[in-house]
């Protein structure tokens, strides 16, 4: 009988703004567990949440042996690492001192613009630790900035967003960045119908990359049912366009390593390779069921069997800036899109609910609703412009992609 | 039970959560997790800030909350602020599912409810890939106020969840069934339709063409119906948009005409289901509360702050995800009254336009989008081709004027999985429905 245990700890400092007001303070401190046994090739999870008894919980753990699910793989064994990262300090007197300037700051700028949402510092730290030797720990110190705003005048719930989710903090660069968003979304500008190229941040990518990233699980592609099925190791995308599983450091939604405990050397894994189709991501159990690469793709809460889900993943950059991608075009900066989706067949189309003009070194005007349509060959293939080398704020590590898409006013 | 510090209002609330989930791929169990544990949410309010904190030892609340008094203003007149007075002191106790408890039900029973349903799914050759859960979530909750509230309550669902790929040749289809109940005893006779369910689904994905983009007639089924009201309707009726608002105070102005004389969409936390709360989480008893009433503006959705600032009183729609969160204003269950015509007169108002069955999801701020699952034509007044269809959309105040008519009949569904999001409060568990309704002029894609 072998024993693991993979903890979660997470605190946080959260303010809460209405009315362009701080409304709330919220301290929050959430220890989660969860206790692994593994004996005659299956596993036996058990959970717990805050205190517990170490005991019964192990106990609890061996008693679900008897559900029999399988496990038949060896666990990760003498590996010993930790990482720390962020070097911001969880200081909630600090955080409320500095909401209350970035507020009198904004409301001084911008009279006619209502903020809210909230302001939050977290600290995560993931432990997966067992009897064999493996002791993994990554703690991640995050600062998310997220306002949304709102023109006084204006009849919506919201007109738009500004904010970022990163290790850094910079209060004069983000009111900097944050003028120039709030600026040019009072100066309407118009597109015509047609081809342009359309921006959003590496960090919500997933608005264009879903359908790709749910049909190469090496389940869609094992069982056959993945739109992907039969180009595997051929080429598909765009020679520009290679797609990357990345735990890498500055990726801060998951630890370094996945809920088994594996971690590649260099923290990423090659799924798309120079628009060819490299290996779909799987798990221990996905990977021995279908005869495909492990990837060191298992997720899962802290008390489930590890499941198949792809951590992090990112787009290989270009060598060019974002200025450089855009050609002396246009662009079409896109900073909220809900409510889109993507077709069985690969067809993508949603709304744009805020989008702004972007001349290829700020945001020049905000445009109207819009809808951007086109489909997951074209957008990574001939259509695929590329993920710019550099950021547009020095305290976020999310870089532009361009695509050129059909854009129609709705 | 509390030393409710003085100067200043404080509530505590404790969750008892139990949580079953079994998740089967292609026959094989995957996850077997039962869940029981304890948390609280503690608030106090100074009449200038509110300071939250959320705990898992239920044994630290009252240093918690003395540590929460540390932060704020002492405040003489606390009783006197305008939010303070729109909470309620309230002594009751709901605790209806006590007989029926799935914490009382044998995890055997559980698993062999959906185990002996694997041959639907793994004898059809037309499925690739399929996957089974069973969920099931009773929580008890405690209320106690400084204003001196003390409530009892609980809120149970059991459900299943089918979801599938088909495969056939180069056309791939995904789609789920999902049963939603409120007792287990339920389950049992929402799974025989499973058989019919995949026959539409398999002639769906083997005939459905893409869609030509324009603009259609539209006849939305009860959830599509529902979807609509709960995005481009229910989030615009959540109250705590408004605060600071003077624009959209004017602009949800009461009495306000802005649909046909008959349309009339609902928020009810009173009725069984996904969005049953007979209290929300700040202890105010849940209502019927009518956002359109004949096609005029009638109502919205409170806590007490934003019933204080608008002057109006509280409706019950103070909701949390969990004891890891703040109540804000969310819906509980929404749908569309109906009206006078049947089903067919409704579908015989349409020469040539598309019927939106089942949905994947939907979304709403000015414009509101629904992404059909499964979508037709609709030929003199006939369901005819299955279409492909990645998003129908439309602005909600037009789309409001742009409904013709609706079915007599009334759906109200509820949702073992998904639910609503508001920021990072997601998934809520909600109830959204309605008849089918015809709406002119959408934007499809």
């Amino acid at each position: 009988m072998k024993k693991e245990k993979y903890t979660v700890r997470s605190d946080s400092v959260s303010i809460k703004i209405s009315g362009s007001q701080i409304a709330s303070v919220k301290e929050s401190e959430i220890l989660r567990t969860g206790f692994r046994i593994y004996k005659d090739k299956k596993i036996g999870v058990a959970g717990a949440l805050g205190k517990f008894n170490k005991k019964k919980l192990e106990k609890k753990a061996i008693d679900a042996l008897a559900a029999g699910i399988t496990y038949p793989f060896g666990i990760e064994s003498n590996v010993k690492e930790k990482k720390v990262t962020g070097k911001l300090s969880l200081d909630g007197k600090w955080l409320l001192s500095e909401t209350e300037i970035i507020l009198e700051k904004l409301r001084k700028e911008h009279p006619d613009v209502i903020f809210s949402h909230k302001v939050e510092m977290s600290r995560s730290k993931i432990c997966l630790k067992n009897d064999q030797g493996l002791d993994l720990s990554h703690e991640t110190t995050v600062m998310q900035m997220g306002l949304v705003y709102k023109m006084a005048s204006s009849a919506n719930i919201m007109d738009g967003f500004i904010g970022y989710h990163g290790i850094k903090y910079d209060r004069d660069a983000f009111l900097k960045d944050s003028n120039e968003i709030l600026t040019a979304h009072k100066n309407e500008v118009e597109i015509p119908n047609g081809v342009h190229p359309v921006i959003v941040e590496s960090g919500y990518a997933s608005l264009f990359l879903s359908k790709i990233i749910a049909d190469l699980s090496g389940i869609a592609i094992g069982t056959g049912s993945s739109i992907l099925k039969d180009k595997m190791g051929k080429k598909a995308f765009s020679e520009n366009f290679s797609l990357l599983q990345s735990t890498e450091e500055d990726y801060l939604n998951f630890p370094f390593f996945d809920h088994e405990g594996c971690f590649s050397k260099n923290f990423r894994v090659p799924l798309i390779e120079n628009g060819v189709l490299i290996s779909p991501y799987s798990d221990k159990r996905v990977s021995d069921k279908f005869k495909l690469p492990h990837t060191f793709s298992a997720g899962g809460t802290h008390d489930s069997v590890p499941t198949v889900i792809l951590p992090g993943y990112r787009i290989a950059e270009s060598s060019k800036t974002l200025k450089e991608l855009l050609g002396g075009r246009p662009g079409i900066f896109v900073k909220m899109a809900s409510g889109g989706d993507t077709t069985a067949t690969g067809d993508f189309a949603t709304p744009v609910q805020v989008a702004f003009w972007f001349d290829g070194d700020k945001f020049v005007g905000k445009l109207p609703q819009i809808q951007i349509r086109s489909d997951i060959y074209k957008m990574f293939g001939k259509d695929f412009i590329g993920l710019a080398k550099n950021s547009i704020s020095d305290y976020t590590v999310d870089k532009p992609l361009v695509v050129d898409m059909q854009v129609e006013n709705l | 039970m509390y030393n409710f510090p003085k100067g200043f209002y404080s509530d505590v609330r404790i969750e008892d959560v139990f949580n079953t989930l079994l998740v089967y791929t292609m026959g094989n169990l995957e996850q077997q997790r039962v869940r029981e544990h304890k948390g609280a949410f503690i608030r106090l309010f100074d009449g200038k800030r509110w300071y939250y904190a959320s705990l898992t030892d239920v044994n630290d609340i009252q240093n918690k909350l003395d540590h929460l008094a540390s932060m704020a203003c002492f405040n003489d007149n606390i009783l006197k602020d305008p939010v303070v007075k729109k909470l309620r002191k309230t002594k009751d106790k709901k605790l209806i599912f006590q007989d029926g408890s799935v914490r009382d039900i044998p995890l055997s029973e559980k698993k062999e409810l959906i185990e002996t349903r694997f041959s639907l799914l793994s004898g059809r050759p037309s499925i690739s890939y399929w996957r089974v859960m069973y969920i099931d979530k009773n929580v008890k909750k405690e209320f106690y106020s400084s204003k001196g509230s003390e409530l009892s309550f609980d809120i149970q669902k059991t459900g299943t969840h089918f979801s599938f790929k088909m495969t056939d040749g180069d056309r791939t289809f995904q789609e789920s069934i999902q049963s939603s109940r409120d007792y287990f005893t339920e389950l049992e006779a929402t799974l025989s339709t499973i058989p019919e369910d995949l026959d539409m689904n398999e002639r769906f994905m083997k005939n459905s063409s893409p869609i030509t983009p324009g603009k259609y007639q539209v006849i939305l089924s009860p959830k599509a119906a529902g979807v609509f009201a709960h995005e481009s309707f229910g989030h615009k009726s959540e109250a705590d948009f408004m605060l600071g608002d003077e624009t959209m105070k004017n602009e949800w102005a009461l009495d306000k005409k802005i649909g046909p004389d008959f349309l009339s969409i609902v928020d009810d936390g009173t009725i069984s289901g996904s969005g049953y709360t007979p209290w929300d989480d700040e202890g105010t008893p849940a209502q019927k509360t009518f956002l359109i009433k004949d096609g005029v503006l009638a109502g919205r959705l409170h806590n007490s702050v934003t019933a204080a600032f608008l002057e109006e009183d509280p409706t019950g729609n103070g909701r949390s995800l969990g004891f890891e969160y703040d109540p804000i204003v969310r819906m509980t269950s929404t749908y569309i009254e109906g009206g006078k015509l049947s089903k067919e007169e409704l579908f015989n108002l349409v020469d040539d336009g598309i019927f939106i069955d089942s949905i994947k999801h939907g979304s709403g701020m000015s414009t509101f989008t629904i992404a059909p699952s499964r979508a037709y034509l609709i030929k003199d007044g006939k369901i005819s081709d299955p279409v492909n269809i990645s998003v129908i959309s439309g602005n909600v105040f037009s789309t409001l004027g742009k409904i013709k008519g609706v079915s007599n009949e009334v759906t109200v569904l509820s949702f073992v999985l998904g639910g609503c999001g508001k920021f990072e409060q997601y998934p809520l568990d909600v109830g959204l429905g309605g008849p089918y309704v015809l709406v002119d002029d959408m934007n499809v894609q």
